[in-house]
C-alpha cells in the first residue's frame, strides 16, 4: 500500500517537473521561432534590361517577402552612386512587414545624364539587415569616352602585321579521329605565329555539305579552348593563343601572371604575340577554306572577356571577318577601366594584378602601364571595325565596367550594331543572349 | 456534297501548312519560306446535323486533289508576311432521285494573305503571336460545276502560342496551340472558330513526328441541312492528324501527313493526306 502511495507521489512529482521542463522548453522554442526567419528581396528594374532613356522615369520594384513570425519594421535606404563609387543621392522610405507577408515597394530615382550608376538598396529592419546592389544605365549609346591613341599606333601595328606576314605560317591540319563524331569532323590545326612560335586550335566541321560559315572563337583569359560541337550550321574554329591550352610548348606563363608577361615593354608585351596569334588563326581559315569546306567570306569572330578584346582586334585587322560578336569585353577603355577598378572598396581583378605589379616594381608607374596599354586597348581599334557587331554585357560586371564596354561600342564605324544587356549578371551573360546571338548570326548571314 | 467539303478541305490545308513548317515561330528577318504541297481528301460518309455518322443515299462521295503554295517572308524579327493559295482539283459523285451526277472542277481557290506578328517572345523558347489575314476568292461561283469556295471575301484573326520544351521527358519536343476567328463577308457568313493543338517529337536529328488535333465550328443564320452539303454553312468538325517529317538539309525538309475527321456535324467523314516540301530560302 505504502509502495503504491509512494509511486503516486513519484508520478505527481515527476509530472510537475516534466511539466515545468516542457513549459520552459516550449517558451524557449517560441522565442527561438520568433527569431527565426528570412527576408527575400527581389529587385526588378522598370525596364527589362536595366537601361533607361534619359527622359524615362528610373524606377525599380522591390518585392520583399518576410518569413519572420513577428512584424519587421524599419526603413529602406537607397543610395545612388557613380560607377566609380561617388555618392550621388540618398533617400529612404519606411518599411512595415507583418509576419509572413510580402510587400512591393516602388522606388523612383532622380534623372541622370548618360552613364552607368550603382544603386544600393539597404534594408534595416527589426531583425534583418541587408543591402541589394544593382546597376542601371542611362542612354548608353550616348556615352563618350576619351581615346588615348598614340601617334604611332597605326605604324606600330602595321609594322607588327608586316613582320607576321614575313613568318611562314606552315599551316597544318590533321583529323583527330578520337574527337570526331558521327556528325562532325574535328581537326587539330597548327601554325607558326609571332616570333615563330607554334600555336594550335581545333576546327569542327559538320560532315557533308560545303561552304560552311565559320564561327572563329578567340579565347578568354588563359582559357584552354576545346573543340566546339554546339553550333549547328557553322564550322567552329577555337584557337589556343600562346601560353594557353595546347599552345604552351614555348611560352607557358603562370596563368595568374599572363597579362604581366613583359608588361614593361610595348614591343615585348605578351599581348603583341597574342593578338598576332588571333590574326594568324584568321589567316589559317582563309588559306585553307576550300580544303576544309569553309566559306572564307562568312567568318564571324567571337569571344568573351579577354576574347572580346581579341575579337575586336581581329575584326579590325582582318579583311575576311564579316561579323564580330563578343561579351563582357576585357581591357576596353583601359584608362577609365583602371580608374573604375581602382575605386572599388575591395581590390578586384584585373586591376588587382596591375596594382600588385606596380607595388612590387616602383619604377613602373600607372602612367607607364597605361602608356603600354594604349597600344593594346581594344577601343583604339574600334574605328577600324567596319563589320556589324553584337555585344553582350552584364550590368554587375566589376571586371569590365559597362561604361567602358559602351565607350568602345560607340566608337565602332558601323552604326547598325546591337547590344544585349543582362541586368542581374556580373562577368557573364545568360543563355538567352547566346540564343539571340545564334539567331543574329543566321539573320545577318541570311542563313535558313 | 460539294462546297462544304471543299471548304473544309481548304481550311484543313490552310491550317496545316503553317503548323508543319514552323508553327507560330517567326520566320526571321530577311528569311523566306516556301511550302508547295499536294493534298488528298476523300469522303464517302457524312456526319449529319446530329453528329451521327451516316451513309448518304446512293453512292455519294467526294474526292479532291489540291495543289497548295504557302509563302512566308520575314519582314522584321517579329513581323512576317504570309500568302497561301490553293488550286483544288475536285471530283464529286452525287446521287439523287434524278440519278447520279458526276462533277469535276479545277482552278484556283481562295487566296489568304496577311501578317503575323510575335507579340511576346519568351526568351526565344516560346512565342505568342497574332496573325491577321484577308481571304479573297480567285474564282467566280457558277463558272464551274463545283464551286471552289463561298466566292466571297473574308478575314481571319488567329492567336498562336508556340514553343519548345527544354525540361523533363518532353525536352526537345515542340508545341503549337492556336485559336482564331474567321468571318466571310456575306449575309449568311459563315463565322468560323478555328482551333488546333500540336505536339512535335523529334525522333532523331533529321526525323520528327507530330500529332495534331484541330477543328472548326462554322455557324451561320442558314442552318438548313440538306443531303447536298454544298448549301450548308453551319457545320463543325474535329480532326486528328499525324505528320512525319524528314530534314534533308538546312534548306529542304519533306513532310507527310495523314488525317481523319473523327467527329463532326453537317460535314464529311473525311480522311486523306498531304505531302509538303519546306524550302527555306
Amino acid at each position: 500500500m505504502q509502495l503504491l502511495r509512494g509511486f503516486k507521489y513519484f508520478i505527481v512529482t515527476a509530472g510537475v517537473i516534466l511539466g515545468c521542463c516542457y513549459s520552459s522548453f516550449a517558451q524557449d522554442k517560441q522565442e527561438e521561432a520568433e527569431d527565426e526567419g528570412e527576408v527575400f528581396i527581389d529587385v526588378k528594374p522598370g525596364s527589362k534590361n536595366g537601361i533607361f532613356k534619359g527622359d524615362e522615369t528610373i524606377e525599380f520594384k522591390l518585392k520583399v517577402k518576410s518569413t519572420y513570425k513577428q512584424n519587421q519594421d524599419g526603413k529602406l535606404t537607397y543610395n545612388v552612386l557613380s560607377d566609380d563609387f561617388k555618392q550621388l543621392s540618398t533617400n529612404s522610405m519606411p518599411v512595415h512587414l507583418t509576419k509572413n507577408s510580402s510587400e512591393t515597394y516602388s522606388v523612383t530615382l532622380p534623372k541622370r545624364i548618360p552613364g552607368f550608376y550603382r544603386v544600393h538598396f539597404q534594408f534595416n529592419l527589426s531583425a534583418y539587415d541587408d543591402t541589394v546592389k544593382r546597376v542601371f544605365g542611362i542612354d548608353p549609346e550616348k556615352i563618350k569616352t576619351t581615346l588615348h591613341k598614340p601617334a604611332d599606333f597605326d605604324a606600330f601595328w602595321k609594322g607588327t602585321i608586316d613582320t607576321l606576314k614575313s613568318i611562314k605560317p606552315e599551316f597544318k591540319f590533321t583529323e583527330d579521329k578520337k574527337k570526331s563524331t558521327k556528325e562532325k569532323i574535328v581537326y587539330l590545326c597548327e601554325m607558326k605565329s609571332w616570333e615563330g612560335i607554334t600555336i594550335r586550335g581545333w576546327l569542327v566541321v559538320p560532315k557533308g555539305g560545303k561552304n560552311y560559315p565559320v564561327l572563329y572563337r578567340v579565347p578568354g583569359y588563359t582559357i584552354d579552348m576545346k573543340p566546339d560541337y554546339d553550333k549547328e550550321d557553322f564550322a567552329v574554329f577555337t584557337i589556343n593563343v600562346r601560353g594557353n591550352g595546347n599552345s604552351r610548348d614555348v611560352i607557358a606563363p603562370d596563368y595568374k601572371q599572363y597579362n604581366l608577361v613583359n608588361i614593361e615593354s610595348r614591343d615585348k608585351y605578351i599581348y603583341r604575340g597574342t593578338y598576332m596569334d588571333c590574326l594568324r588563326g584568321a589567316d589559317f581559315l582563309t588559306a585553307n577554306a576550300a580544303k576544309l569546306r569553309l566559306n572564307a567570306d562568312k567568318i564571324v569572330v567571337e569571344g568573351g572577356s579577354q576574347g572580346g578584346a581579341l575579337a575586336v582586334f581581329v575584326a579590325a585587322m582582318h579583311p575576311n571577318v564579316k561579323l564580330c560578336t563578343y561579351q563582357v569585353p576585357l581591357y576596353a577603355d583601359m584608362h577609365d577601366s583602371y580608374a573604375i577598378g581602382s575605386s572599388y572598396p575591395v581590390d578586384t581583378w584585373p586591376t588587382l594584378v596591375f596594382h600588385d605589379y606596380i607595388k612590387k616594381h616602383p619604377s613602373f608607374t600607372k602612367e607607364k602601364l597605361l602608356a603600354v596599354w594604349d597600344y593594346y586597348d581594344p577601343q583604339n581599334f574600334a574605328d577600324k571595325v567596319k563589320c556589324k557587331v553584337l555585344m553582350g554585357i552584364g550590368l554587375l560586371d566589376e571586371f569590365c565596367p559597362p561604361r567602358c564596354s559602351f565607350g568602345m561600342f560607340n566608337k565602332f564605324a558601323n552604326k547598325s550594331n546591337e547590344y544585349f544587356v543582362v541586368p542581374d549578371k556580373a562577368h557573364e551573360v545568360n543563355f538567352t543572349y547566346f540564343t539571340f546571338q545564334y539567331y543574329w548570326l543566321k539573320e545577318v548571314f541570311r542563313m535558313p | 456534297m460539294k462546297r462544304t467539303y471543299i471548304l473544309c478541305l481548304l481550311l484543313v490545308i490552310l491550317g496545316s501548312a503553317r503548323q508543319q513548317a514552323f508553327a507560330g515561330w517567326p520566320i526571321g528577318k530577311y528569311r523566306n519560306i516556301v511550302v508547295p504541297s499536294f493534298n488528298y481528301y476523300h469522303s464517302s460518309k457524312i456526319y449529319d446535323s446530329g453528329g451521327r455518322k451516316v451513309t448518304p443515299a446512293g453512292n455519294s462521295q467526294f474526292t479532291s486533289y489540291a495543289y497548295g503554295l504557302y509563302v512566308g517572308y520575314g519582314i522584321t524579327r517579329r513581323l512576317d508576311l504570309i500568302v497561301n493559295v490553293l488550286a483544288p482539283d475536285q471530283r464529286s459523285q452525287f446521287t439523287s432521285t434524278a440519278g447520279t451526277t458526276y462533277q469535276q472542277s479545277f482552278g484556283f481557290g481562295d487566296i489568304q494573305a496577311g501578317l503575323s506578328y510575335a507579340l511576346v517572345n519568351f526568351d526565344y523558347k516560346a512565342y505568342f503571336s497574332v496573325q491577321v489575314s484577308g481571304i479573297a476568292p480567285l474564282y467566280k461561283n457558277g463558272d464551274q460545276d463545283l464551286d471552289l469556295g463561298y466566292g466571297v471575301f473574308g478575314s481571319e484573326i488567329k492567336f498562336m502560342y508556340t514553343g519548345s520544351f527544354s525540361k523533363n521527358f518532353l525536352r526537345g519536343c515542340y508545341f503549337n496551340v492556336e485559336t482564331g476567328y474567321r468571318r466571310y463577308f456575306d449575309s449568311q457568313g459563315p463565322n468560323v472558330i478555328i482551333y488546333s493543338a500540336l505536339l512535335g517529337v523529334p525522333l532523331d536529328k533529321r526525323n520528327q513526328v507530330s500529332f495534331e488535333v484541330g477543328g472548326q465550328r462554322s455557324s451561320s443564320a442558314n442552318k438548313t441541312f440538306n443531303q447536298n452539303l454544298s448549301i450548308n454553312r453551319d457545320f463543325a468538325f474535329t480532326k486528328g492528324a499525324i505528320n512525319i517529317g524528314h530534314t534533308f538539309s538546312r534548306r529542304f525538309s519533306l513532310f507527310g501527313n495523314g488525317f481523319y475527321t473523327f467527329a463532326g456535324r453537317n460535314t464529311g467523314v473525311g480522311y486523306g493526306g498531304a505531302l509538303q516540301a519546306i524550302l527555306k530560302i
